[in-house]
């Protein structure tokens, strides 16, 4: 008791130091919000009120609440090099840095490149010709055209909205129940992306999509619902609780940049964000989560019936229950006048507004940061999700402001704001030189010595592939890949062992051979058992949002790559691949060597996207004519190999 | 063995091993032995870690033997005779209201269903279910006021793996990995023995890596010829091809990374596959049991049938410690396991069978071979069992109080610690919540409880959750 005795003087001191504060504010609706804040507790003792701290001009200060306004471009001194608005402000950094970029990546890395970051996938070799062979100026931006209209993209980009999403087709737990419609969500994200739906719309649907009338769109609410959770706790009232804070969590990460989550149980360390914050935000949600019922799963949002009454629970526990409160956005990410005329009756619609106003200037560096995080494999902040003051700031706030503001202008299409960083020379430029071309090595040497972490952008930083797309590049390479668009999930099979730690019947191979060697968005998203070469390769496990993975080494993976019947089976599809292309290509029977040497040429252009260099070429060749054995088996050695080269999973 | 000697000697093996192949000169293209300092896949340890003592530490290994399903505490560690005189009545009133997964509340008491006897000089009481681990009463620590939070399997799975009852935070293992670094170079830090009968409740998540790097997840291993999944190479595919390919791979790879200068993930990367290989030849060596005498066999029961499967998985357990492994958990119980909801007698009479002698033989190896003092051997479910019946015979799910034993290096033996209430429902005396227990095995190991932390998404995330509240058990400490 004297705990909270203790409690409550510091809590009154406060509520004094608080409205002391607000009295000398001259704004009219001071005395509103503190009049709503005194409330009966439960002790029955004495008024239990919100105490929260005010947001202070020095919270507003921070970067990531300042108002958002379109930067004037800076001006960079060699001036022939900027190709779109982005190069001004990347060159400018460097500049002063007293760097410079590196020339422009061959064209081959470049194709590599795009295409991998597109649509996830090799280029072919019909495609490397084609590309070499266009000579035309526009032919790097026709490139990218043709690969941004391609269904690959969204089956690419995906994934990336997925783990922001926490996105599995079971509930985890104990009996990992499958939820039967979930894949319909993931078609529901991919074809928005494919068909360049605007980012408001985008998110609208995904918070309020039952709103519009359209079953289509109360697909995109499973957004909010897509967490782990436990049909067959007892206590379903704590079951609605976790899955709430959840959603609070998730949507304040994955479309505010807020870890609003640290403020569940108590007031947030270091932002602004007090704990009842984090239950308006809840608010918004709580009466539109459908009731839950024993072993039921709850998939979509759906106004109901009862309203349920918005309140604080102390300590994040379901006993705690604390005063009431209305819905609204955190205060820090809002104007006053943004927080006291928010839509409480409508409060889903009123949040999906908000997030889109001209005045908030969150939504559009959130996800403006999130594109270029996936264009560079590194956001420009530390921490796509957390805006917040802990986790380091922009390293070009100018960039992602005017990248923010761009995306604005574009009337909020992704698609638009891809092509404009991707057009630009920062976006083009090599991510390393070799030691042969003297000048461009030299420059290359002094980027890597004056910023080994890359944070100015004088190359292209090299990004390891997900393992995702290491396993569409595995089917790809070797001529296996369906690529077949939409429907359910498919089940490749599992190795046995694996298959023991889960529960009976968690795993049935798919029927069909070919539904086995679809691409990996299709493979079915078991929480408690990510697929193993997306689990190796660093997968997140679909507990919580997540904006960055993980990007480890560690030797199990090279086990993966070097003994799963995946990577083996994809040895022996190149192998054939190979042979029959080098057959059409070299005249066989003329001279052996050159029939080898086409070999050699074929398995790298198939495997990785360019021709071998000559010390390649040689100890390839020695390796494929190695007397002992037929030329099949050394090929196959080869090709092995090759899918477990260090460039296979990197893109340059 | 010092682990930097063990390192470079490996390291030279695997040079010589595999230059002595194709003459793709691997070790004259880098002749200095620039692995050792770069960041190595696995096992690099956490640069100066500031929660890690090493003059603090205890022991250096844990294995962990888990009864997965909920042994029954009032029938093996904690007697209770109080329990026995109200059999067949309702718990009194006295007791309160308390929550159950089945609705079993009004359910007449279960008397304890074997007797129990005090052992060794001691005196600790074991239930005759477990007259091997019963012979061991001397060494063991039992701490009988254990409690969490959730009457579930896999809330109270994961809270006793990752101290939280949510799914996907790091493992105990993972943790300790992280803190600690490996001491074996040819090997994963955490190792997991499942039980080849069925998968948990909770599944895979249990030893997983959570926001850690997946260097640091449990890898499972089993008895047999493939002990790691993909150690070897696939059917259609013989060791000297697969040589000849990483060598290829290798030459590939080295070409890649020196062209791009410095690049420590691309020679990480180069570094893996070199563990790999050890991997593939250090892993079937290690669990190559035919080796150890037909004594040891039958001292941890692989002699029997009941109790083959667990004996084999704890003789790993000890050979992956004598190799260097940090953290070994050998899952006891199919995906019901311990779960004794319908026949306590029969389930655990099972259980026990199968698990009495191999554990037991466990502690007698530890101690013959001079590994006692550096190990803690951890025994435990992710509960303990309701005083009262359900369907008559078996019991219900009980978090509120339970046991849980450890015996080897840093704790004091021949000891019960806290205490159930008379009937076994609740933990009333020195209570001690599983954030305590994994900030006790934390102290043992030399680190930190309080410091051992992952800065990611804005916290610094522990094990111990965010408070700083969270004790240690010092009486349990020799």
């Amino acid at each position: 008791m004297s705990g909270r005795a203790t409690l409550l003087v510091a809590t009154s001191a406060r509520i004094v130091a608080t409205v002391a504060r607000r009295w000398t504010d001259r704004r009219r609706h001071a005395l509103v919000s503190v009049a709503t804040i005194f409330l009966i507790s439960q002790l029955g003792l004495a008024a239990e009120p919100i105490a929260e701290p005010e947001i202070t001009a020095s919270d507003r200060d921070h970067w990531a609440f300042a108002p958002l306004q379109q930067p004037s471009m800076p001006t960079v001194q060699a001036k022939r090099w900027p190709q779109t608005p982005i190069d001004h402000f990347v060159l400018h950094q460097l500049e002063q840095q007293q760097l410079s970029p590196l020339p422009e990546a061959t064209r081959t890395a470049l194709l590599r490149r795009v295409k991998f970051d597109l649509l996830g996938l090799p280029p072919t070799p019909q495609e490397i010709r084609d590309f070499q062979q266009d000579r035309s100026p526009d032919a790097y931006r026709r490139l990218v055209d043709r690969l941004l209209a391609s269904p690959g993209y969204g089956e690419r980009w995906a994934q990336y909205w997925l783990d922001l999403a926490r996105f599995a087709e079971t509930d985890g737990f104990e009996h990992d129940r499958v939820r039967e419609q979930a894949w319909k969500y993931r078609q529901w994200v991919v074809e928005a992306l494919n068909q360049d739906m605007p980012y408001d719309r985008f998110v609208r649907l995904q918070l309020a999509g039952d709103l519009t009338g359209d079953k289509q769109d109360a697909i995109a609410t499973m957004f909010c619902l897509a967490g782990p959770d436990m049909p067959d706790i007892n206590e379903q009232d704590l079951r609605r609780h976790d899955k709430m804070n959840e959603v609070a969590s998730t949507v304040g990460a994955a479309l505010l940049g807020l870890q609003m989550h640290c403020a569940q149980c108590h007031d947030h360390k270091y932002d602004a964000i007090s704990q009842a914050d984090f239950y308006r935000l809840r608010g918004i949600f709580e009466s539109s989560v459908p009731v839950m019922r024993r072993d039921q799963p709850v998939l979509q949002l759906a106004a109901q019936a009862k309203p349920v009454t918005p309140r604080i629970y102390h300590r994040g526990e379901l006993q705690g229950r604390g005063p009431e409160l209305q819905p609204r956005p955190p205060r820090i990410a809002c104007s006053d006048a943004s927080h006291e005329s928010f839509d409480v009756d409508h409060p889903r619609q009123a949040f999906a507004d908000w997030l889109f106003r001209d005045d908030n200037p969150l939504t559009a560096r959130v996800i403006a940061n999130r594109i270029w995080q996936h264009h560079f494999g590194r956001s420009l902040c530390e921490n796509p999700s957390d805006f917040g003051v802990i986790a380091a700031g922009p390293s070009h706030p100018q960039l992602l402001d005017w990248l923010a503001t761009d995306l604005r202008r574009g009337d909020w299409s992704l698609k638009r704001l891809h092509r404009v960083i991707l057009l630009s020379a920062t976006y083009r430029q090599a991510s390393y030189v070799e030691p042969h071309d003297d000048t461009a090595h030299h420059l290359y040497v002094t980027s890597l010595e004056a910023d080994p972490e890359n944070r100015w952008l004088g190359r292209f930083p090299r990004k390891r592939l997900e393992g995702e797309t290491i396993r569409d590049a595995l089917l790809a390479v070797s001529g296996q890949l369906d690529r077949r668009s939409g429907g359910p999930s498919v089940m490749p099979p599992l190795p046995p062992e694996l298959l023991k730690t889960l529960l009976k019947g968690q795993w049935k191979a798919s029927e069909k051979p070919a539904d086995h060697v679809r691409r990996s968005i299709y493979v079915f998203a078991r929480r408690n058992l990510r697929y193993p070469i997306f689990d190796t390769f660093d997968r997140p496990d679909a507990g919580a949002s997540c904006a960055v993975r993980n990007r480890s080494t560690t030797a199990i993976q090279s086990l993966q790559m070097l003994n799963s019947r995946l990577t083996f089976a994809a040895a022996q599809g190149l192998c054939e691949r190979v042979l029959q292309s080098s057959a059409a290509v070299g005249e066989s029977d003329t001279e052996a060597a050159f029939a080898d040497e086409a070999v050699v040429q074929q398995l790298f252009l198939i495997a990785l996207g360019r021709q071998p260099h000559a010390e390649e070429l040689q100890q390839a060749t020695t390796q494929l004519t190695e007397p002992s054995r037929e030329r099949n088996e050394n090929l196959l050695v080869l090709c092995v190999a090759v899918l477990n080269s260090s460039e296979f999973i990197y893109a340059d | 063995m010092d682990p930097r000697t063990s390192r470079s000697f490996d390291r030279r093996r695997f040079l010589a091993t595999s230059s002595g192949l194709g003459g793709l000169a691997l070790a004259a293209m880098w002749a200095g032995d620039r692995s050792a300092q770069a960041a190595s896949p696995t096992t690099s340890p956490n640069p100066s870690p500031n929660w890690f003592d090493p003059a603090r530490a205890r022991v250096k290994r844990v294995i962990w033997l888990f009864m997965h399903g909920g042994p029954s505490h009032v029938d093996l560690f904690d007697p209770k005779p109080e329990l026995t005189r109200l059999a067949g009545q309702s718990v009194p009133d006295s007791f309160g209201v308390f929550k159950t997964r089945r609705k079993v509340a009004a359910n007449p008491l279960l008397a304890p269903l074997k007797p129990f006897r005090p052992r060794g000089q001691s005196g600790l009481q074991v239930s005759d279910f477990l007259p091997e681990i019963a012979s061991h009463a001397d060494d063991l620590c039992v701490i009988r006021s254990m409690h969490g939070d959730s009457v579930n399997h896999p809330q109270s799975v994961y809270q006793m793996n990752t101290g939280s009852i949510l799914m996907g935070r790091p493992s105990v293992g993972s943790w300790v990995a992280y803190g600690l670094g490996s001491e074996n170079d040819n090997l994963p830090s955490f190792v997991v023995l499942p039980d080849p009968a069925g998968g948990l409740k909770g599944g895979p998540p249990a030893w997983g890596n959570g926001f850690l790097p997946a260097s640091y997840q449990g890898v499972t291993m089993r008895a047999g010829k493939q002990p790691i999944l993909h150690l070897q190479p696939p059917a259609g595919f013989s060791q000297p091809r697969q040589r000849e390919a990483l060598q290829f791979a290798d030459f590939l790879n080295r070409r890649h990374l020196a062209v791009r200068g410095a690049d420590d993930e691309l020679a990480a990367r180069v570094d893996a596959y070199e563990l790999a290989f050890r991997m593939q030849a250090a892993a079937p060596d290690l669990v190559d049991i035919a080796e150890e005498t037909a004594a040891t066999h039958a001292l941890y029961g692989i002699d029997q049938p009941h109790s083959r499967d667990y004996g084999q998985r704890c003789l790993l357990a000890r050979r992956m410690i004598e190799r260097g492994v940090r953290f070994v958990q050998v899952y006891s119980g199919d995906t019901n396991g311990w779960d004794a909801h319908s026949d306590v007698l029969k389930n655990h009479t099972q259980h026990c069978l199968a698990t009495d002698r191999p554990v037991a033989g466990l502690l007698q190896d530890l101690k013959n071979r001079g590994l006692w003092d550096d190990t803690l051997v951890i025994w435990g479910g992710e509960f303990g069992r309701m005083p009262m019946s359900e369907s008559g015979k078996g019991r219900d799910h009980n978090p509120w109080g339970y046991s849980l034993w450890l015996a080897g290096g840093g704790v004091k033996a021949g000891m019960a610690f806290g205490a159930t209430d008379p009937i076994g429902l609740r933990a009333v005396e020195s209570p001690v919540h599983v954030r305590n227990f994994h900030a006790t095995l934390l102290h043992l190991l030399g680190i930190d409880h309080e410091r051992l932390a992952y800065y990611h998404n804005g916290l610094d995330e522990r094990l111990i959750g965010p408070t700083d509240d969270v004790e240690i058990v010092p009486e349990i400490l020799a």
